[in-house]
């Protein structure tokens, strides 16, 4: 396991390790790994949207395995109560004494997977706010901090909406990226077949690359990364076209976008072994961290844009 | 700890030393252009070296002024966006801005003059200096002069009767040359048609002219169109005869 990381040209490389592992599992999707890598650098959160069968879980678990972390999955079901994913208090004998003692639930574990999370209703939606947003859960009277580092990525399918709870606009800006899933090329679809039905590939032969220490020094690491003055105002500014473009977009993005695009920006710019961040950075970021905190309006899509597009033309 | 602000200075200074370079050899430029067009009519080329001093002074002023670190960056790819990143994170202090500052500033102490200014550009700016010294040169030792040129030309008596680059002037009895396309001249109140086509008529006017009477008139005996390219006859009445005279020397003068 890689130890003391104090150089971006260290984090490079151990994060070149991270992916050469993972490639062993997973077939492709180098943007999808790359963008969570970020997002848990950042310490934050990632909204993942994709057709089901694109590796998500996979990649996920993974991921988890090589960085020594918990990791737990959430199904997202109508049915599903609060309850169910922080926990609850339950009776317990102790010494012919009975209490109730918390138990927690799948929240509390380092990488959360909640599986198509707007098949779950609003309130079980909400109480995954706390947790996101503040690493903290609170159960009565009771807080219970999140261990460090915590992270949930959120899965929904861009189909079957019938049945479905989407999400509101206050809990997507709590997420730092939206992510978005492609079915793989050929070549890389026959690898999978080749891959996958020749041999047996299991996770649990992946072995740590990255521990837990390590991930906390890399996110304080990330914040450590200088920007130029003019890269932060070249952030600020795409930001705030996303509120003055009204013949596009009806709301724009909220300051949590600034902030996530510079954070992202530099996660990205120290996994890639630079110390400073470049405008290249920010252009494709922007697309994950701005794409689920536009609202289109009816002219943008009476013109069959979506916010991608609407989005490139804002860099442009 | 490597001192990058020191660095920056220096680089910065190195600058302002190509942007005067730059300027000093647009100045040149300029001066010899237009003493080239100075001398090229014969004048003195002091106006030409005032206008050069002060295009240096101004533009170097104003270049000066407009140089940034981007510049630099600009010119110097290896350098792109970590140059200004250490400059606007001058006094912070931890691992990584270290490391970048350490890279600026061994970046920064391979940059040289050579590499600020523009190859293409200054090999181009060399180019016409040496051309137009040449130009120079050579119209100094030829002595050449557009305007003695011209009036030597104008000597010759080309167009001599509208005295255009005339040194003479034209008068009766001289053999002139009309060229134009008038077929009707008005002269008083009477209109004369004269065939004075697009080819050059040549009107004779001199005192040796006869006059005769026709039967249709008088007429007069002069050789109107004596030499023009084409046969000229026309049949004048007697008291259009002044008029007639009178048409020829406007013409002449």
């Amino acid at each position: 396991m890689i130890s003391n990381l104090k150089r971006s040209g260290e984090v490079k490389t151990a994060i070149d390790e991270v992916l050469s592992h993972i490639s062993y599992i997973v077939v492709g999707q180098e943007e999808v790994i790359k963008q969570t890598i970020i997002s848990i650098l950042c310490g934050a959160n990632a909204l993942l949207e994709g057709y089901p069968g694109l590796a998500k879980t996979l990649t996920v678990n993974s991921l988890s395995k090589l960085m020594d972390l918990n990791f737990s999955r959430i199904q997202g079901t109508p049915d599903l109560m609060p309850s169910d994913i922080i926990g609850t208090h339950v009776l317990e004998e102790r010494g012919g004494k009975r209490e109730f003692s918390f138990q927690q639930g799948p929240l509390f574990s380092n990488i959360v997977l909640m599986d198509e999370i707007n098949r779950a209703t609003p309130k079980t939606q909400s109480a995954l706010l706390e947790a996101m947003q503040e690493k903290q859960v609170t159960v009565g009277t009771q807080i219970f901090k999140m261990d460090k580092p915590f992270f949930v990525l959120a899965t929904q399918n861009p189909v079957e909406q019938e049945g479905t709870y989407p999400l509101p606009e206050a809990q997507c800006d709590r997420f730092l990226f939206k992510i978005k899933s492609q079915y793989p090329k050929f070549e890389e679809e026959l690898e999978i077949v080749n891959r996958f039905t020749e041999e047996e590939r299991e996770i649990d032969s992946l072995k740590p690359v990255l521990g837990r220490e390590n991930i906390i020094n890399l996110q304080k690491m990330v914040r450590q990364v200088p920007v130029a003055n003019d890269i932060k105002h070249y952030a600020v500014d795409l930001v705030n076209k996303t509120r003055s473009h009204k013949e596009l977009i009806e709301f724009g993005a909220s300051p949590r976008a600034s902030l996530g695009l510079l954070m992202a920006s530099k996660a990205k710019a120290l996994i890639e072994g630079r110390n400073y961040v470049n405008k290249e950075d920010i252009n494709e970021m922007a697309l994950p961290i701005l794409r689920h905190r536009i609202i289109l309006n009816f002219e943008a899509e009476r013109n069959n844009f979506d916010a991608d597009a609407v989005i490139k033309y804002l860099l442009k | 700890m490597v001192n990058v602000r020191k660095e920056v200075s220096r680089i910065k200074r190195r600058l302002v030393l190509t942007k005067f370079f730059d300027c000093f050899l647009d100045s040149v430029l300029i001066s010899l252009l237009i003493s080239s067009f100075l001398v090229f009519f014969g004048l003195s080329f002091l106006l030409a070296l005032c206008v050069g001093g002060g295009y240096l002074l101004f533009g170097f002023i104003r270049s000066a002024k407009k140089s940034s670190i981007s510049e630099i960056e600009k010119k110097v790819p290896g350098l792109e966006w970590q140059l200004r990143t250490a400059v606007d994170n001058l006094g912070k202090n931890n691992g990584i801005i270290n490391d970048l500052n350490n890279e600026v500033a061994t970046k920064v102490g391979f940059v040289g003059f050579y590499d600020l200014i523009s190859g293409k550009r200054t090999i181009k700016r060399f180019g016409g200096l040496i051309f137009l010294g040449v130009l120079l040169f050579y119209i100094q030792s030829s002595g050449f002069n557009l305007i003695d040129t011209v009036e030597e030309l104008g000597g010759e008596g080309v167009g001599s009767l509208t005295g255009f680059f005339g040194g003479g002037e034209a008068s009766i009895g001289d053999l002139s040359e009309i060229q134009g396309e008038g077929s009707l001249a008005e002269i008083g109140g009477k209109e004369i048609e004269l065939e004075l086509g697009t080819e050059a008529n040549r009107a004779d006017l001199g005192s040796e002219g006869e006059y005769k009477q026709d039967s249709g008139g008088q007429s007069y005996n002069g050789k109107i169109g004596g030499s023009q390219d084409k046969t000229f006859d026309e049949n004048i009445n007697l008291d259009e005869r002044s008029i007639v005279e009178r048409f020829y020397n406007n013409l002449n003068k």
